[in-house]
């Protein structure tokens, strides 16, 4: 034995294995009182008290043997211990299918902050402005509890480190899943045929979210966000293009000119593609809704974020990771605008574009390390509590 | 290393769950007696790491067949196990087994001789 003092060998031993802190608190005080009794008893029988010590740490164990036995007996009392394949490897999996279950449930059962509920688009505007972003915070709620509830069986059950990690990481796997970029990967040098019909000039789409009643009342201006500061992802539909953000500013005579109704901002950064589109858009008056919709693969976005009422900062993320709907016109009734197909070829679950990918991932790896940062810290602290409370000085 | 703290291969199988719930079936012990009564019952024929008497205490709590509480004996502070009802059903169920078994060991023991 490395450690000539049983009891903090076995604790050492016992968190080393993953031994819940609680149970290795109650272990190790048992074990520190039964050592008590043996050299209380040695001692009685005329030993010394250094030959009494000596005498019953050998009729106590060995340490290491012990913490084993301790952890299979944890192993073998739980469900979870016994099963840790089923437990932790095909459970997690079913749980998948049951976050697409309640995502499912979500979009489809009318709930008003569902990203397809149109019911009252009009006197509820801004459900259509946190609609998605809802949506995709709800996905990573049900990941990440999901994520909780398995590392706490998993730590419960003193399965140690790896099964923590296999079960992160196929909940991972999982929140990669849930982001698919389906977009195709061409080219850009050499636009593929399917996009020959779109406008070369800018390969966006744009959709509205959100328009004020006002305009929807109007019928006519769909880009009329009286007044407010608005931000305007342009996703490229073809895979590995960057993104463009367009910050957008009413003009002088907002509402009734088109081609004065938007200026760029002065914040706003335009390639040389966006500044033709943007040219383009101007020339032919596209803010009209007719022309909008006459546009074949053109839908717009916009998100109206007033840089009064939020930071810079949230706008900013806002605008770089969440991409909403996409819906082209409100007049008397929403119409929907048809995706291109080629551009987005599976449905995707995490919110029609949500945020990265990355982030559904590191989620679970992120609890697991947390919850297994929070474990070890808790059995230093133990440590520190047995050398206060001079336990093994048996 | 001490020779006793070696465990004995028959303590592991199922023996020492039929001896912890027979003794506990009489008072509620803490692990240190039950070891102390074990060897005193079985004249130390029965050797093992007195540790390896609560990875068992601990597995039969689970299982819900024995539970614990802290008592306060003459000054000192133990984790006192007794039998539970479910326990008690164990124990009947095990010595009936353990009867069914020695009664057909003997026999074949007895047959050897005749």
């Amino acid at each position: 034995m490395s450690d000539p003092n049983p009891i903090t060998a076995l604790q050492r031993e016992l968190l080393k294995l993953g031994c819940p802190v609680k149970i290795t608190r109650r272990i190790v005080r048992e074990a520190a009182e039964h050592l008590e009794d043996l050299e209380q008893a040695g001692v009685a029988s005329g030993l010394t008290p250094a030959d009494a010590t000596t005498k019953a740490r050998g009729q106590f164990g060995r340490p290491d043997e012990l913490a084993q036995r301790h952890m299979e007996a944890l192993r073998n009392s739980s469900w979870w211990g016994r099963y840790p394949l089923l437990g932790f490897g095909l459970m997690p999996l079913g749980s998948v299918v049951g976050v697409g279950f309640l995502c499912w449930l979500w979009n489809m059962s009318g709930f008003p902050l569902a990203p397809n509920f149109t019911r009252f688009p009009i006197h509820y505007p801004w459900l259509w402005t946190w609609s998605f972003p809802l949506f995709c915070g709800f996905v990573m709620a049900l990941i990440g509890l999901v994520t909780v509830y398995y590392c706490r069986h998993c730590l419960q059950a003193g399965l140690g480190k790896r099964w923590i990690w296999a079960m992160g990481g196929l909940l991972a796997l999982h929140g990669l899943c849930l982001h698919i970029d389906s977009r195709q990967v061409v080219n850009l040098e050499s636009p593929p045929v399917v996009l020959r019909d779109e406008k070369t000039a800018l390969h966006g789409k744009i959709s509205i979210t959100f328009l004020p009643p006002t305009d929807l009342a109007s019928g006519s201006r769909p880009m009329d966000l009286s007044g407010a500061l608005s931000v305007f992802k342009v996703r490229h539909p073809i895979k590995g293009a960057p993104d463009e953000i367009l910050v957008l500013k009413p003009g002088e005579n907002p509402g009734y000119n088109p081609g004065d109704e938007w200026v760029p901002a002065d914040n706003v950064m335009l390639s040389d593609q966006i500044a033709a589109g943007w040219a383009d858009i101007q020339q032919r008056q596209l803010f009209e809704a007719e022309d909008f919709l006459s546009e074949p693969g053109w839908t717009a976005s916009v998100h109206p974020l007033s840089t009064e009422k939020y930071p810079r900062s949230f706008q900013k993320f806002i605008s770089s990771n969440v991409e909403f709907g996409h819906f082209v016109w409100l007049g008397e009734e929403t119409i929907q605008a048809p995706l291109p197909t080629l551009a987005y070829g599976w449905p995707r679950l995490a919110s029609n574009g949500g945020w990265p990918s990355w982030i559904n991932a590191a989620l679970p790896l992120l609890i697991v390390a947390v919850m297994l940062a929070c474990q070890k810290r808790t059995g230093q602290r133990l440590q520190v509590d047995l050398a206060c409370a001079n336990l093994t000085a048996v | 290393m001490n020779k006793t703290a070696k465990t004995n291969p028959s303590f592991l199988n199922g023996v020492p769950e039929l001896l912890v719930l027979r003794l506990l079936a009489r008072r509620a012990m803490y692990g240190y007696e039950i070891v102390k009564e074990i060897q005193l019952q079985t004249k130390d024929a029965l050797a093992f790491g007195e540790g390896c008497i609560y990875p068992y205490l601990h597995y039969l709590e689970a299982e819900k067949f024995v539970k614990s509480a802290r008592r306060e004996v003459e000054g000192r502070s133990r984790n006192y196990y007794e039998l539970t009802r479910r326990g008690h059903k164990r124990l009947a169920a095990l010595e009936n087994e353990w009867s069914r078994v020695t009664l057909a060991v003997a026999a074949v023991k007895g047959a050897q001789y005749v």
